[in-house]
């Protein structure tokens, strides 16, 4: 065979794997970053249950003493009251031996402006300012009809239907 | 076969594997371009989203909130950064637009991550407090904010104007510039 015949044929394997590798370079699509970065924020975490409650109080249920755990939920403005009374209930229904702290967050000046006339004695603390990043995880966990619990992975579904207050209390016992 | 054919044939595999090669390449480069063409949203979807926008949020010591509603008189940005970021520290050409823009007129707010995440104040700054640890889940619902630094710069009725998530460049202050301008 030529000499010409065998260059070319290593032109054309250096070409193809050149090929090869530019196309695991490709950059991603713009639908696929901002996809990667949807999931980013899906992975935010709830830390430390800290902030302003409704009624301007600063609210620290940190540090983290052994045993405790903080779970976090959000209220939402248009279905306040069953919330408030899902989590009443369940808070009821939770022995002080569980260690459990509840720690609601309000899901806007309309849901604080309404809530602020429905306190109630020995209600859990409620927030209308809190950190970034919790109160991300907080949302976020909410969309998917979950509450999360500090520094543990993942929610818990209490928005969906069936899912009573006793079945929460029964999962959040040690 | 014949050598003639055999050449032939090589001579076009050579040909394909240019051509292939120069359209990747071409591809590659729209792709960029195109990724890099507009700011990522941060917007969250999928949420509805209030009429106006608030930025309602409190300092550390939660004593004064700061308040900016959609519909005011000047435009507004928040940088979202921390004390425990590096790339924060030496976002210079963030911070120059910060200067930058508090010359224009435009308030520029703090936001950190966490609690204990607040950064020294390198601009001189109103007496108001300018650097919120603790926002409004009104707020918060609206974006999606993964990394420090992040600038986002809204209009006065509160749509975003121009944002970008990481360290900026001198060609971002003056886009960001010419937005507030525009």
């Amino acid at each position: 065979m030529k000499a010409h015949l065998v260059v070319e044929s290593v032109l054309i394997a250096i070409l193809g794997i050149h090929g090869w590798f530019l196309l695991d370079k490709m950059p991603p699509t713009r639908e696929a970053v901002e996809r990667s970065a949807t999931e980013a924020n899906q992975r935010l975490r709830l830390l430390d249950g800290r902030g302003i409650g409704v009624q301007g109080d600063p609210i620290d249920l940190g540090p983290h003493l052994e045993g405790q755990r903080i779970v976090a939920f959000l209220l939402r403005h248009g279905t306040l009251s069953e919330d408030l009374n899902f989590w009443r209930e369940v808070g009821r229904l939770l022995p002080p031996s569980s260690r459990v702290r509840l720690l609601a967050y309000c899901d806007g000046a309309a849901c604080v402006q309404s809530v602020t006339a429905q306190i109630k004695e020995g209600d859990f603390p409620i927030l209308a300012y809190g950190e970034t990043v919790a109160a991300q995880a907080v949302f976020n966990a909410d969309l998917q009809g979950n509450f999360v619990i500090a520094r543990e992975p993942g929610g818990t579904s209490w928005r969906h239907s069936g899912i009573q207050p006793v079945d929460i209390a029964k999962g959040l016992r040690p | 076969m014949s050598s003639r054919r055999i050449e032939t044939a090589i001579l076009t595999m050579l040909a394909v594997a240019i051509a292939m090669d120069v359209a990747l390449l071409l591809t590659a480069k729209a792709k960029a371009a195109h990724l890099y063409s507009r700011p990522f949203s941060l917007t969250r979807t999928g949420v509805i989203e209030p009429d106006a926008l608030a930025f309602e949020g409190m300092s550390v010591t939660g004593e004064r909130p700061t308040t900016v509603r959609s519909n005011g008189a000047r435009s507004w940005a928040v940088r979202y950064v921390s004390n425990k970021c590096a790339f924060c520290e030496t976002d210079v050409h963030g911070k120059r637009l910060v200067a930058e823009l508090e010359k224009a007129g435009v308030d520029v707010f703090t936001l950190v991550p966490r609690l204990g995440e607040e950064v020294v104040e390198t601009t001189s700054r109103p007496a108001a407090p300018r650097q919120v640890t603790f926002v409004s889940m009104d707020w918060i619902k609206r974006f999606e904010l993964n990394a420090t630094p992040t600038f986002l710069l809204f209009r006065p009725d509160g749509s975003m104007l121009w944002q970008r998530t990481g360290t900026l460049t001198a060609r971002d202050v003056v886009a960001a510039l010419g937005k507030v301008t525009e």
